[in-house]
């Protein structure tokens, strides 16, 4: 019979044995006496993968996460989670991850240089930082300090304000920021939040819903059709959001803009939109003739010319949305139809279309998220004034003012400032969590980064742009530190999550926020200070915040609830927050103001077929991913770990390609060469790539060297592109490029 | 080997020593006199004295060196991929792993715990110290037969990894003198039925 180990340790008598602790007691710092045994326990926390932030219960054994699943009665993964939250052990113990702070001691950068790091203290990482970007400050000025991190959390932003920094890049012109600037000028708010389960007539502008794989998203579009609603969806591929609508439109890359003026041409000429919300809530009234008038010209004919979709098609479709609402055209973030040249323009149409369906902020429309301001800390510990922002905008954003007055992006001109516009004039960069494959043209980026003189970066893992800084970070991952999560999502009452430190960090990866307090201290002491003088406490402030909420007397007793809601019911709003007004905005006098188009007006996109690039180029994100962040995870990467480019059967059959060939795919930006896959769902005049692999650095063991970047073939633009064009909100047009194809 | 090791408690001494080698880049600092200590309290044989004494030859002079190649070795794995953490290894890479909380159960098992929480406990510092424990403190064989197939068996090959990958010749004596220990002991326990 086989021992267990309990009985062999009772044979022999636990702690009797001769010498037991003469060997141990000389290794003192490795061992200490065993604390007593706790069972496993089970934490509330929330999904850190995606900005729903799904609730977690996490079971927590011997100080390591053993098991995460969905969160009952959490409105936003209703008890579930996706492919990525249930894999998210993966990012916490990928054994790839940075455990120390290192700093690089070969100058020479590159992605196969090896950079000759050595493990150095937190303190001796942080004084450098803080003595190279003091340095840079004092010689060179706030312009010379380049950001490449999101606002958040708070007290980055209060960092970056106190030192004035001005050149604070985000990846938001890739993801939401066309949208945001478009909505905030005619409907007032920023929303996420569509009433699918209330709608009866949804209508997809490129919008892979279900791909997206945000649970939010997709319980509620399936809700919608349980609920009886029509789902039309117009997208060059045959998507999985395609093969649940109930019509499917194979409609050209880039020409939604052109149904979507259409359909607005129907509504108007037959009178079919929502004349009581229209009269009442929005400046129709002020401008019809000029709205009649200027829509007068965009025939379904002509836009069936256009689009490949036929104009009987787009007259019924407007009439069905007309009339059979309640109606949704939700528009978002990184879709097909956002991220062409003509983006601003098209989500300033699709939201005419749901200002004409009379379904803002009104049941089985697009709404208003009740999510209640968390206190920022700059309210909770209000700083000395913040000193002006002077100085040149590396990314130019200051040639487009609505952009400029959002304050998000821009990755498409950044390289472009830094090589071409700027050269020289940034001196010291700080990397947070963002690796060169989220940017157009990555070796551009690389080749950028490496004129920068000192480079920080932080991330959880051994990133392309980890390998070229000077010093290398530790971060944590989402389930090592502790926050309020206000739902934002779909939020139709307030909804409180606790987003909790489930392990302590590993290794010695630290917060953000610990590393923006600790750069302030040495930076700009005065506005990390508590009124008494002492230094801020971030846990105070977070306790503090806690309170203000009415969650608890500190996070420990929100984070023993885990989660609240605050049940309201739902009253649709009668004034609406758009800048110069309380009613919703059909034509826009802002946008000629900022150089833009006050209505929409037909613009192709960028990149158009030539006898030289004949063939549109499409990217998406597959639904195990997110973005460029997971392939390492090794459960999602073994789903799906590496790319292959999918053809058309009647394309290949043209180009002499077979299944499984390797296929040379060249733009005016750059080349890539990976296999083909044949099928059926693509248009012949298209090749899709997915978005997130080809990882370079040789410190990724499991997504390094996989697949190719899609983005090598997507060219960064220019500032002056942008105005040129009238991209005025600002798209970075990474769904627009053109292609050539050979077999290899 | 050039001399006779008197066994358990010669490899007691050695297993502890590298655990403490492999355990940080600042581990060599200080490791001398522990191990001076170790082995004049053992009364250690020629063998490990010897072995020992050849392994102080090689500490590099330039402490950056010893640094940068233990980040090089064991922190880049993608550099040289001779992580040290059991589960690192396993069928299903990762940290924290089930060797962490086997680790962890056998560790509770003495009484102690690793000294810091936010690591795993199957690194093979940790692994050696205890496992040279085990051979110091009388633990029964069927015991220690039974540590060695659970969480060392793994390592030989990682080692001889690192020994071929090494740019420094202290890392490589280390790593080869505990190889053929470790392999040498497995070799014993399959000798011995379980």
């Amino acid at each position: 019979m086989a021992l267990s180990r309990r009985s062999l340790l009772q044979l022999a008598g636990a702690g009797t044995w001769a010498g037991a602790d003469r060997l141990l007691g000389a290794f003192g710092d490795m061992f200490r006496p065993a604390s007593p045994l706790g069972a496993a326990t089970q934490v509330i926390t929330a999904c850190g993968v995606c900005s729903p932030a799904c609730g977690i219960k996490a079971t927590v054994e011997n100080n390591a996460l053993r098991f995460v699943e969905g969160l009952a009665g959490d409105f936003s993964g209703r008890g579930h989670l996706c492919g990525k939250g249930a894999a998210g052990a993966g990012f916490l113990y990928d054994p790839d991850r940075l455990k120390y702070p290192l700093k690089r001691t070969n100058p020479r950068k590159g992605i196969d240089e090896d950079p000759g790091w050595v493990r150095i203290s937190w303190q001796e990482a942080l004084d450098t930082i803080a003595e190279r970007f003091g340095d840079a400050l004092k010689r060179f000025g706030t312009e010379s300090l380049l950001f490449i991190t999101l606002p958040s959390p708070d007290v980055w932003l209060r960092f970056m304000n106190a030192i004035g920094v001005v050149n604070r890049i985000d990846h938001i012109d890739e993801c939401f920021l066309t949208d945001r600037i478009i909505q905030r000028y005619t409907t007032g708010f920023k929303s996420w939040c569509n009433d699918f389960e209330n709608s009866k007539y949804i209508v997809l502008f490129g919008w892979d819903i279900l791909a997206k794989a945000k649970l939010v998203y997709a319980n509620g579009i399936i809700d919608a059709k349980e609920n009886g609603a029509k789902v039309v969806c117009f997208n060059p591929v045959y998507s999985p959001t395609a093969r649940f609508a109930d019509e499917w439109y194979s409609i050209r890359p880039g020409t939604d803009l052109a149904v979507a003026l259409a359909m607005i041409h129907v509504l108007l000429a037959e009178n079919l939109y929502n004349k009581e919300f229209v009269d009442q809530y929005t400046n129709f009234g002020e401008h019809e003739n000029a709205i009649r008038t200027h829509f007068a010209q965009y025939t379904p004919e002509w836009a069936e010319r256009e689009s490949d979709v036929p104009a009987e098609a787009i007259r019924r479709i407007a009439r069905e949305l007309g009339t059979r609402g309640p109606a949704i055209v939700p528009a978002h973030k990184k879709t097909l139809c956002a991220n062409y040249q003509n983006a601003s323009q098209l989500v300033h149409a699709i939201s005419i279309l749901n200002i004409l369906a009379g379904t803002i902020d009104r049941p089985g429309g697009r709404y208003v998220a009740r999510t209640p301001a968390v206190p920022s800390i700059d309210a909770i510990v209000p700083p000395p004034p913040y000193p002006p922002k002077q100085g040149r905008r590396v990314d130019g954003k200051d040639k487009l003012p609505l952009v400029l007055q959002d304050g998000g992006g821009m990755f498409s001109t950044m390289a472009d400032g830094i090589l071409n516009r700027y050269p020289g004039m940034i001196k010291a960069g700080f990397i947070m969590n963002y690796t060169a494959l989220s940017f157009p043209q990555p070796q551009q980026t690389l080749d950028a980064l490496a004129t920068i003189p000192f480079l920080a970066v932080m991330d959880y893992l051994p990133t392309d742009t980890v390998t070229y800084a000077d010093i290398a970070l530790p971060g944590t991952t989402y389930f090592e530190v502790s926050d309020i999560m206000a739902r934002d999502y779909y939020a139709k009452q307030p909804q409180f999550v606790a987003r909790t430190a489930v392990v302590p960090p590993l290794f010695e990866s630290r917060s953000p926020g610990y590393v923006a307090l600790e750069l302030g201290k040495r930076l700009a002491p005065d506005y990390f200070k508590n009124p008494d003088g002492s230094w801020i406490n971030l846990n105070a402030v977070l306790d503090e915040r806690t309170k203000r909420l009415g969650l608890g007397e500190n996070f420990a007793e929100f984070r023993a609830k885990g989660i609240v809601t605050r049940e309201q019911a739902f009253v649709p709003r009668t004034t609406f927050n758009v800048p110069g007004t309380t009613k919703c905005q059909i034509l826009v006098p802002q946008f000629k103001d900022a150089g833009g188009d006050p209505l929409p007006v037909w613009r192709p996109k960028r990149e158009l077929p030539s006898a030289a690039y004949p063939y549109y180029y499409l990217t998406y994100i597959p639904a195990v991913h997110k973005r460029n962040s997971t392939q390492n995870n090794p459960i999602l990467n073994e789903m799906l770990g590496t790319t292959v480019a999918s053809l058309n059967p009647q394309l290949a059959a043209k180009l002499g390609i077979k299944e499984g060939q390797r296929v040379r795919i060249r733009s005016r930006a750059g080349e890539i060469e990976l296999p083909a896959h044949l099928t059926e769902t693509v248009r012949p005049d298209c090749v899709l790539v997915p978005h997130g692999f080809g990882h370079r650095s040789r410190l990724l063991q499991t997504a390094g060297g996989k697949g190719v970047r899609d983005s090598d073939v997507i060219p960064s633009q220019s500032i002056q592109q942008c105005v040129d064009s009238v991209n005025f909100a600002g798209a970075s047009c990474i769904m627009d490029a053109v292609v050539n194809i050979e077999p290899l | 080997m050039s001399a006779e090791w008197s066994a358990p408690g010669d490899l007691a001494v050695w297993f502890a020593i590298a655990g403490r080698a492999l355990a940080s880049p600042d581990a060599a600092g200080g490791l001398r006199e522990i191990a001076e200590s170790l082995t004049a309290q053992r009364k250690a044989g020629t063998g490990v004295r010897e072995e020992l004494a050849a392994l102080w030859a090689e500490l590099p002079a330039d402490r950056q060196e010893a640094h940068r190649e233990y980040v090089r070795l064991f922190l880049s794995p993608g550099s040289a991929p001779c992580p040290l953490w059991q589960s690192a290894h396993g069928e299903e890479p990762q940290l924290m792993g089930p060797s962490h909380h086997s680790a962890i159960e056998w560790y509770r098992s003495e009484g102690i715990e690793p000294g810091v929480e936010n690591e795993p406990a199957d690194h093979a510092s940790l692994l050696l110290v205890f496992f040279a424990h085990l051979l110091e403190s009388g633990a029964p064989p069927e015991w220690r037969q039974r540590y060695w197939r659970e969480h060392l068996a793994w390592l030989p090959k990682v080692l001889a990894r690192v020994e071929s990958e090494t740019r420094l010749p202290f890392y490589a004596r280390l790593a080869r003198v505990t190889r053929e220990r470790l392999e040498e002991a497995g070799a014993s326990f399959r000798q011995t039925p379980a």
